[in-house]
C-alpha cells in the first residue's frame, strides 16, 4: 500500500526518483518494516526461551518423582511386621505409622531390620523437599531437588494382613520452583512383597 | 550478439507481485507462529502424561495387591471382584481404586472416570466434595488357569486431543496347589 502511494505520487512528493539514492520516505519506510520484523523474531526467540525453562523444570521434576517413587516403594515394599517392641511408635500386628507432620504433610514411619525408617516433607526457605528419615541417623537426606518445590505429601495406608495384602497409596503435589502454580498430582500405590 | 531487452528495467512492482509476496510472508510467518503454540501444548500434553504414567502404574499395583489378598484370604487368585468366583475367559474389564481395593466390572472405558478427592487422590468414587478429573482408567484382563495378563489403560482428553498410556503385566497364580 505504501509503496502503490508512493508509486502514484512521486512526481509530485518527491524530486529527481531517478538518480539512484534513496530518499528519507523510503530509509523511514524500510527502517520501520525492518523494526516490525525484529519485534517479530525476537518474540519468537523469547517463547522458545521460555519453553525451554519450562521442559527444563518438568525435566527436573520428572527425574526427581521418580527418583523418590523407586526409593519409597523399594523401602515400603520390604517394610517388617511391627511386634510393637521395635519403632515403638508402630503398632503391633501392622506395618506403618502415619502422622501429620510440621507443615501438615504426611510422615510414614515403618521398621526395617529393627530399625525406624520413614519419609516426610517439609518446607524451608519456600521450597518442599521429601527426606528419608533413618532414626538411627543425625541428619535426614533429601530425596527431591532443590528445583523441586513439593507442596503437599499424602499417604492412605492399608495394612491389616488379616484382612489383605498390606498397601500404601502415595500422592505427591509437586510445582517446579519457579511457578508453584504449575503443580501436578503424581499417585501410584504400593503393595507389600512380604508373603504370608 | 543479442541485445539483452532491458526496458522493463525501471518498472515498479505490479499488485499481484505484491499480493504474492504478502502470500508468501504471511504462510512463512503462520508456520512459525505454530511452531509456537505447538510447544506450548506439547508441555501440557507432558505434564498430563506425567500423571496418566502414574496412574497406569497404580492399577498394575492395585490389581497385584488383589491377587496377594486373595492368596492370604485363600480366594481363587483370578477373583478381581471378589465374587467367589475365577474370571470368565476371554477379555473381563474392571475398574479398580486404592479406595475399594475390590475390581469392578465395567462396560467400557468412558465409565471409568477417576475423581479427585479433597485431599487429592484418585479414585472411581464420586462424592459431593470430589471433583472429576480429566483421566479415565479401564483394566483388561485375559484369564487363565494359572496367571492372567493385566492392561492397565489411562485416557484422557486435553486441549481438545484424545491421548492414552498403557502398561501391561502378567500376575501368576502363588497358590501352588
Amino acid at each position: 500500500m505504501i509503496y502503490l502511494l508512493i508509486k502514484n505520487n512521486k512526481k509530485k512528493l518527491f524530486r529527481n526518483f531517478k538518480s539512484g539514492g534513496f530518499t528519507l520516505v523510503e530509509i523511514l519506510v524500510s527502517i520501520s518494516l525492518l523494526a516490525v520484523i525484529i519485534l517479530g523474531v525476537n518474540r519468537i526467540y523469547v517463547s522458545i526461551n521460555d519453553n525451554q525453562a519450562i521442559i527444563n523444570d518438568e525435566i527436573n521434576i520428572q527425574s526427581d518423582m521418580e527418583y523418590f517413587f523407586k526409593i519409597a516403594s523399594n523401602n515400603i515394599k520390604s517394610a517388617d511386621i511391627s511386634d510393637g517392641t521395635s519403632c515403638s511408635v508402630v503398632t503391633t500386628n501392622k506395618f506403618f505409622l502415619l502422622e501429620p507432620d510440621v507443615n501438615n504433610f504426611d510422615k510414614i514411619t515403618f521398621t526395617k531390620n529393627g530399625a525406624c525408617f520413614g519419609f516426610y516433607a517439609t518446607t524451608t526457605d519456600g521450597i518442599g523437599n521429601i527426606y528419608l528419615f533413618d532414626e538411627s541417623a543425625s541428619v535426614d537426606q533429601a530425596i527431591t531437588s532443590s528445583n523441586t518445590n513439593v507442596l503437599d505429601l499424602s499417604f492412605s495406608v492399608e495394612d491389616n494382613v488379616s484382612t489383605g495384602q498390606p498397601i500404601v497409596t502415595i500422592l505427591v503435589k509437586v510445582a517446579p520452583k519457579s511457578d508453584s502454580s504449575n503443580f501436578v498430582y503424581i499417585q501410584n500405590s504400593i503393595s507389600l512383597n512380604t508373603e504370608f | 550478439m543479442k541485445k539483452i531487452n532491458i526496458k522493463n528495467n525501471k518498472q515498479a512492482f505490479t499488485l499481484i507481485e505484491i499480493v504474492l509476496i504478502l502470500i508468501i510472508t504471511s504462510i512463512g510467518l503462520t508456520a512459525i507462529l505454530s511452531l509456537a503454540s505447538k510447544s506450548i501444548n506439547f508441555n501440557n500434553v507432558k505434564k498430563n502424561m506425567f500423571t496418566a504414567m502414574f496412574l497406569s502404574e497404580e492399577g498394575l499395583g492395585l490389581m497385584t495387591n488383589i491377587r496377594d489378598t486373595n492368596m492370604i484370604i485363600s480366594n481363587y487368585y483370578n477373583d478381581w471382584d471378589n465374587l467367589g468366583q475365577t474370571a470368565t475367559s476371554g477379555s473381563n474389564y474392571y475398574k479398580v481404586d486404592y479406595y475399594s481395593l475390590i475390581a469392578t466390572s465395567t462396560t467400557g472405558i468412558s465409565e471409568t472416570n477417576l475423581w479427585q478427592d479433597e485431599a487429592g487422590f484418585y479414585s472411581h468414587s464420586s462424592t459431593s466434595s470430589s471433583t472429576a478429573s480429566i483421566y479415565n482408567r479401564m483394566i483388561t484382563v485375559n484369564s487363565f488357569t494359572a496367571s492372567s495378563s493385566i492392561e492397565s489403560l489411562v485416557e484422557w482428553t486435553g486441549q481438545g486431543n484424545d491421548y492414552d498410556f498403557k502398561l501391561s503385566t502378567v500376575l501368576y497364580d502363588l497358590s501352588f496347589n
